[in-house]
């Protein structure tokens, strides 16, 4: 299976990918990048902001390719929308440009890795790649485990009989959330922002804004009601 | 089970976003795998983080990087792909939450304590991170932990027992957040030793004497 996907298409061809780069005036999409290296399915609409439902309907498709067939064409295709997006995330101050690759390469290499723990039930491609690639950065640049729960422990939830409707309930809930991320008022989310990007605590994102660290619980605290709201919790 | 203590929602955040050094993530993911309620605003937090990286600016990508990755996990398949260990953390009883079981292993009734005195022991927990410090505590039922203060930050969590200080009850997947000069003086629960997860900030290595001052209970 593996031999056969390098034997049609030819490994160089899957190697040759030509450098992503948004930047500047002649800046393309990726959906013109793919379209003009002919290898996958230009029928696939990549939208950069990566919000339709049927966008996170492919992108779930792809990982799930990925998992059970160890499919390199899909592979490819989840490089191509998140590697950029994955550095652009994290290239924030005091990460360098070759940190910032290596976070990225180490990333989608566990993206491979850990394909077969998605579950599209619990959550969309792009949170469950922001959470490897999170780990990733922790692992590479502070050399530290990263502690977590296991959620795919069966006896985890005692109410988790899958309902069909729940795939759609959790798109459902992750585009109320971004509606909700984009009405927080500014200062709130800065504050989202900066521990997201820069990896930093809430006391050193007071440092940095040179506000008292009561300011900064409760800027948290007002956008955190707004998100619970969202999630039907008191 | 009935969790009335949760983390403060700044703490979550810090947890999500990745920068919590290693003993405080661990309080945190133990509380979580006994927590439903906070489970749920955890994943709410991480698709906010999903969100973010979705709306992310796209960076340039070097040409070769793919070619790197393909090279990396083809060499995976000569090894064996990653098998998930069988897991066996269970949400009740004296089986240790999955998180804290990679560090103690699974069975709270076989671990190497350390009396420390009056009945009260301790498993000091081995961190890659130095910032701060990590044990499991065991408290004999109905007995008090000497009234201490902390400085910095403690975290926590209840595994089995409980303990009540002025702050309140505490019970299984419990955790309690302490700060700065808190002093408190937790009594085990009657019925039951209570056993506890407990991160502190790690004392700093050159202080010994002002370190023992501050830390009166657990010096070792």
């Amino acid at each position: 299976m593996y031999t056969d996907i390098l034997t049609s298409t030819g490994s160089t061809s899957i190697n040759a990918l030509s450098a992503i780069c948004a930047e500047g005036d002649n800046a393309v999409t990726s959906e013109q990048r793919i379209e003009s290296s002919g290898q996958i399915d230009a029928r696939i609409p990549m939208v950069k902001s990566g919000n339709s439902s049927s966008d996170t309907e492919h992108l779930n498709e792809l990982l799930k390719k990925v998992a059970v067939s160890q499919d390199k064409e899909a592979f490819k295709e989840l490089f191509t929308h998140f590697a950029p997006r994955i550095k652009g995330f994290f290239q924030g101050q005091g990460s360098s440009s070759d940190k910032a690759d290596e976070v990225v390469q180490e990333a989608m290499v566990n993206v491979w890795r850990k394909s077969h723990l998605f579950d599209p039930m619990k959550a969309k491609a792009s949170t469950w790649i922001f959470t490897i690639a999170r780990n990733a950065r922790i692992d590479l640049l502070r050399k530290e485990n990263r502690p977590e729960p296991d959620f795919t422990d069966p006896s985890f939830f005692t109410d988790s009989e899958p309902q069909p409707d729940e795939i759609y309930e959790r798109d459902n809930e992750a585009q109320r959330l971004q509606v909700v991320l984009a009405q927080l008022p500014e200062e709130q989310s800065k504050v989202l922002r900066l521990a997201f990007f820069e990896q930093k605590a809430h006391a050193e994102i007071a440092e940095e804004l040179e506000l008292p660290l009561g300011t900064v619980k409760s800027r948290i605290r007002l956008a955190f009601k707004r998100l619970r709201k969202e999630l039907g919790e008191n | 089970m009935n969790i009335t203590h949760h983390p403060s929602d700044e703490l979550m955040l810090d947890y999500a976003s990745g920068a919590l050094s290693e003993g405080w993530a661990l309080a945190v993911a133990t509380h979580l795998s006994m927590c439903d309620s906070s489970s749920g605003l955890l994943r709410g937090i991480e698709t906010i983080g999903g969100i973010l990286l979705d709306e992310a600016d796209e960076a340039c990508i070097s040409e070769n990087m793919f070619g790197s990755i393909l090279d990396k996990i083809d060499s995976d398949r000569i090894s064996s792909p990653e098998q998930k260990e069988p897991v066996n953390a269970k949400k009740f009883g004296s089986i240790v939450p999955q998180p804290l079981a990679t560090y103690v292993g699974n069975d709270l009734g076989a671990l190497a304590w350390k009396n420390l005195g009056l009945g009260v022991r301790h498993l000091p927990i081995e961190l890659s991170d130095r910032a701060t410090s990590a044990r499991l505590i065991s408290i004999p039922a109905g007995k008090p932990v000497p009234e201490h203060s902390h400085s910095g930050r403690e975290l926590t969590v209840v595994l089995s027992g409980g303990f009540h200080d002025v702050t309140g009850e505490y019970g299984p997947g419990d955790i309690q957040e302490a700060y700065g000069d808190f002093e408190h003086q937790p009594h085990a629960r009657d019925a039951e030793d209570c056993i506890a997860l407990a991160i502190t900030d790690a004392p700093l290595r050159f202080s010994g004497i002002a370190a023992r001052l501050v830390q009166p209970f657990f010096k070792i």
